[in-house]
């Protein structure tokens, strides 16, 4: 046996696997890094929680002597990740493909920037004239459906409202929510289902007692006998 | 280059016992069960599975081919990827039918749940991503129905490809630390408020119950952020520790403290903790499960109880 013999562990075989194994930690690599949908997100850009992280930011610089502002820092933000995202997503393709074919998904921004505007589902009925508030979340007193709202995939979802608003998500979840509402309130003669908007209280507030006070947005509203 | 390709060739020609490699088989097969049970306990299947089209929440989307295979977003289809959901993962809890098992309940598993991205959740990508590992190992070589039919016991001998559950260690880095470069906010990063994790307690997406009191303990809210956020960013450095205690050989003072100080054990703390206040705090449904298991990657096969592993035969001294 010369020297040049592969020893059994060096087989062709694992050389070929090695090289699989390779590309598989390369494509890991390559698709964790955020692409242009997760970067170039107009409606969550928009938010005041986006909004209020480009403050910060641009305060935090123009405190280390950068000349910018809030506007300029989005600006240059944007441009720089619209030039990242084009090279980026150019060489993410082919690894996609493979990620794709064995349902390997790699996007990891859990918690990136803590909500501190959130939004929560609060659904009403009419019975006789007058509104009836049947469910808020982390109400006990207002308590219908608790079991389905308060599941972690439905929470999620609503979550989403608050930091990236789309109309036709709501909307169907509005209707969804209004017809098992009026289904199971029979003496409701209308159902509302509303976004509650509120900021959340610094530290400081909340150890002096108070208590978040917000606005409603997009309200919904049903005729509950169109629904049952 | 050579060099380095030579030893990458050899640390994926290792192979160990395959204790580890089922215990991961096991845990991810529990995480998945709890996932599906817990949709179905809600009464969620019909909402969260089922286009709007028949009564579902959302218009979903169908990109999966087993999906569009059974009919589309129905009930129907729900039901049906529901229930074989929680047969396969059975059957790989119980450890029956190998690589086969694992690749059919990673298809069912991922047509099940990705109906739309607003309705998926990162524990499903984590768990997908383990099934597929799971497709590339022997992970029925032991503690399994698998091993009882060949050889009779559950508890096996037989010696399997260590890669993948290196690839369950490299998984576990790059989750962490991809996540920690993304947080970017001023509030997780160092020079800002530190707030990151009193925002997460103090909203109703995410918190389990009143999170108020937090405020009390605001300066240790603070800290656990800046801890947080530097050990999802230092995690990748857990794979070079690796490389140097399994180099150990070359020596150094590196080498000798990484060995003497194992590093590893103070990165699984910080986790651990930090899986079980997420778990106790605010609800992220199967996240910390499924994070935690593959935790148990970073066991080596030999620091198993003894009855849960059995040693291969020696041969006869010569």
């Amino acid at each position: 046996m010369s020297d040049a013999t592969p020893t059994p562990r060096h087989t062709r075989w694992a050389k070929i696997r090695a090289g699989l194994v390779l590309a598989h930690v390369v494509a890991v690599v390559i698709l964790t890094t955020p692409g242009r949908a997760a970067l170039l997100n107009g409606n969550r850009w928009k938010t005041a929680n986006a909004q209020d992280d480009l403050q910060r930011w641009a305060n935090r610089l123009r405190g280390w002597g950068v000349d910018t502002d809030k506007e300029r820092l989005q600006r240059a933000v944007w441009d720089t990740a619209s030039s990242y995202a084009s090279v980026r997503d150019a060489i993410a393709e082919p690894f996609s493909l493979y990620a794709d074919a064995v349902q390997m998904k790699q996007g990891w921004a859990m918690f990136a920037s803590p909500q501190r505007h959130p939004g929560e589902i609060h659904v009403e009925v009419k019975v006789d004239g007058a509104w009836q508030l049947v469910f808020r979340p982390h109400d006990d007193a207002h308590a219908w459906n608790q079991e389905q709202f308060e599941h972690n995939r439905f929470r999620k979802f609503v979550g989403r409202f608050a930091r990236d608003f789309r109309r036709q998500h709501y909307d169907e979840t509005c209707a969804w929510i209004a017809t098992k509402a009026a289904r199971e309130h029979p003496t409701a003669t209308a159902v509302r289902v509303r976004l509650y908007r509120y900021e959340s209280l610094p530290p400081e507030r909340v150890r002096a007692g108070e208590t978040p006070t917000g606005r409603y947005e997009h309200p919904r509203e049903f005729d509950a006998e169109t629904l049952r | 280059m050579k060099r380095w390709w030579n030893a990458w060739v050899e640390l994926l020609s290792v192979r160990e016992p395959g204790t580890t490699l089922a215990a991961l088989r096991i845990g991810v097969g529990l995480v998945l069960l709890y996932s599906v049970l817990s949709v179905m306990a809600a009464g969620l299947v019909e909402v969260m599975w089922v286009d709007a089209a028949y009564g579902g929440l959302q218009t979903l989307d169908t990109p999966h081919w087993l999906a569009r295979v059974l009919g589309g977003r129905t009930p129907g289809t729900a039901w049906t990827l529901g229930w074989a959901s929680l047969a396969l993962g059975t059957m790989l809890v119980l450890g029956y039918g190998g690589r086969v098992t694992a690749f059919a309940t990673l298809q069912v598993y991922s047509a099940t749940v990705d109906t739309k991205y607003t309705l998926t959740g990162g524990y499903d990508a984590m768990i997908c991503n383990a099934l597929w590992l799971l497709v590339l190992a022997e992970s029925t070589a032991t503690l399994s129905l698998d091993c009882r039919r060949r050889t009779g016991a559950w508890i096996g001998d037989r010696e399997v490809a260590a890669w993948p559950r290196y690839l369950f260690i490299f998984q576990l880095v790059v989750v962490y630390g991809t996540t920690g470069l993304h947080k970017l906010s001023p509030v997780w990063t160092p020079g800002g408020s530190h707030s990151a994790l009193y925002w997460v307690f103090q909203d109703p997406t995410w918190r389990r119950w009143d999170m108020d009191w937090t405020a009390s303990i605001y300066g240790l809210t603070q800290i656990a952020t800046a801890v947080a956020w530097w050990w999802e960013v230092l995690a990748p450095l857990l794979l070079w520790v690796y490389w140097l205690r399994h180099t150990a050989e070359r020596g150094g003072r590196l080498r000798a403290f990484v060995h003497k100080y194992d590093p590893r054990i103070l990165f699984v703390a910080i986790g651990i903790t930090l899986h079980v206040s997420i778990l106790v705090s605010v609800n992220v449904g199967p996240f910390s499960w499924i994070s935690m298991t593959y935790y148990l990657s970073m066991i080596p096969p030999d620091r198993w109880p003894p009855w849960l592993r059995r040693s291969p035969p020696r041969a006869p001294a010569s």
